[in-house]
């Protein structure tokens, strides 16, 4: 049984890497930049919640060998260690420590479990994520701290936030449907459910 | 909405790039990064220019291969460009129009910069389209073995495999989601953003929701067919080693040191 869940959570981390991949092509285009928005964080900030810090940063390792591999899977279809190391690359980084504060934050047993989601996504999945990458705009870019702020967060804070709101409704949507992933079954919301069984062993 | 976004990048020419062993052409993408990064820009990125046509001409792999992997990165790219002309002074003034200063130094740090992305891109976007996808994972779980004694390299070369298989899969999923939800009256590409991002909700979570459930499925057929149960897993064409992957890394080696050569030096460095 535990041999069971050890490889389903593999298994999950890697259609999570695969998730974050296919949310790379869901793209938004904003009117007033010309670099469209895509779901990829949305979905980093699904699997720290639902996965759990340590199995939630399993699937971002992986999808960041890919990319660093060459894999077209960053957004807009980049790929290729070069997209870590430029510019935007601390945006990507940063999903590593969202990713796992999230997680974490889930876990503390403080308040009820959906108090701590919203302050786990606003926190990380927002502030973490572009505190982070204005950080190595301005490295990189040589730029200013708040130059980079202005050409790498404001466009995008809007989404930003959208995407953090959608995030908790997707999250409690899947957690109710599939109570237990690893993010979610210690702190399933009703202990008392009987367990569904899962297979036949 | 693109297909095989992973496959897709793998360029099927049968050439002595493709029959390498994934292992050598993982060392050789890094050699050239390191290269690319040290090299001496006037001396160093037209030997490593020279060095892309070549193997490009050899092994039959269209142009456009060595530039898909730079997407988005385009216009970033003119961007940081922009930024370097504007804002980089020194040197010689070439151009002074009003409050728009361009030197010397600001063109050469904008040249160089730009070409340095376009040829570290260039030398990844080889190997992804040279190797299918699942020798990449095999290739990289041939050189992490060393440090399996600590980390799970086996795993984690299945979890990549596994990523990489199902990309593909997911993708149609989710554009079979999105006719059924076309189907149904959805629009998702009008209104202003949050009334965009609603829409996507009934794409999401049954994406979610499919590929999770999908997970328990998989991991009892690997269960079923005895995963984890060996202590090491075989394959059935086991990673080969030729003399000709040795002298194609001592080929890259070679290029990247020759970029470190003084070589002829115009006030770059």
């Amino acid at each position: 049984m535990a041999r069971h869940e050890h490889l389903r959570n593999m298994v999950l981390s890697a259609l999570f890497a695969a998730l974050l991949v296919v949310s790379g092509r869901v793209m938004i285009p904003l009117p007033w930049t010309p670099v469209p928005i895509t779901l990829q964080t949305l979905v980093v900030m699904v699997a720290g919640a639902l996965l759990g810090p340590w199995w939630g940063a399993t699937s971002v390792v992986i999808f960041l060998v890919m990319g660093a591999a060459g894999a077209p899977v960053f957004a807009g279809g980049a790929g290729g260690a070069v997209v870590l190391v430029g510019p935007t690359g601390g945006y990507i980084f940063a999903w590593l420590v969202a990713v796992i504060g999230i997680g974490w934050l889930l876990r503390l047993p403080i308040g009820g479990r959906h108090v701590r989601l919203w302050i786990a996504v606003m926190l990380f999945g927002v502030v973490a994520i572009d505190l982070l990458g204005t950080i190595q705009l301005a490295a990189v870019g040589h730029l200013g701290f708040g130059e980079a702020l202005l050409a790498g967060v404001v466009p995008f804070l809007p989404g930003d936030i959208a995407k953090a709101v959608v995030t908790v409704g997707v999250t409690e949507a899947v957690a109710a449907a599939l109570p237990n992933l690893p993010g979610t079954a210690p702190l399933a919301p009703n202990p008392s459910t009987p367990k569904p069984q899962r297979s036949i062993f | 909405m693109q297909h095989g976004v992973v496959s897709g990048a793998y360029i099927a020419t049968g050439s002595w790039l493709h029959r390498m062993d994934p292992r050598a052409k993982w060392l050789a993408v890094l050699v050239w990064m390191v290269s690319v990064l040290l090299a001496r820009p006037l001396w160093g990125y037209p030997v490593e220019a020279a060095t892309l046509a070549v193997v490009l001409a050899t092994t039959r792999l269209p142009l456009s291969a060595l530039f898909r992997g730079l997407g988005a990165i385009w216009w970033l790219l003119g961007l940081s460009a922009l930024l370097q002309l504007l804002y980089q002074h020194g040197g010689v003034v070439l151009v002074r129009l009003g409050p728009i200063v361009v030197t010397s130094v600001g063109v050469r740090l904008a040249v160089v910069y730009t070409l340095r992305v376009v040829l570290l891109v260039a030398g990844a976007a080889l190997m992804t389209a040279s190797t299918t996808p699942l020798a990449l994972s095999r290739g990289l779980e041939g050189l992490m073995r060393p440090l399996r004694r600590w980390l799970p390299v086996a795993d984690f070369a299945m979890m990549l495999s596994i990523a990489l298989r199902f990309i593909p899969t997911l993708l149609e999923e989710l554009q079979s989601l999105r006719f059924a939800q076309a189907a149904r009256g959805a629009r998702f590409d009008e209104g202003h953003l949050w009334h965009r991002m609603r829409a996507l909700l009934p794409l999401l979570i049954p994406l979610l929701v499919l590929s999770l459930r999908r997970a328990d499925e998989i991991a009892l057929a690997m269960e079923a067919r005895g995963y984890g149960a060996a202590s090491e897993r075989g394959a059935l064409h086991p990673l080969q080693w030729r003399r000709a992957d040795t002298l194609a890394l001592a080929g890259a080696v070679g290029i990247g040191l020759s970029g470190l050569l003084p070589g002829p030096v115009l006030g770059a460095g």
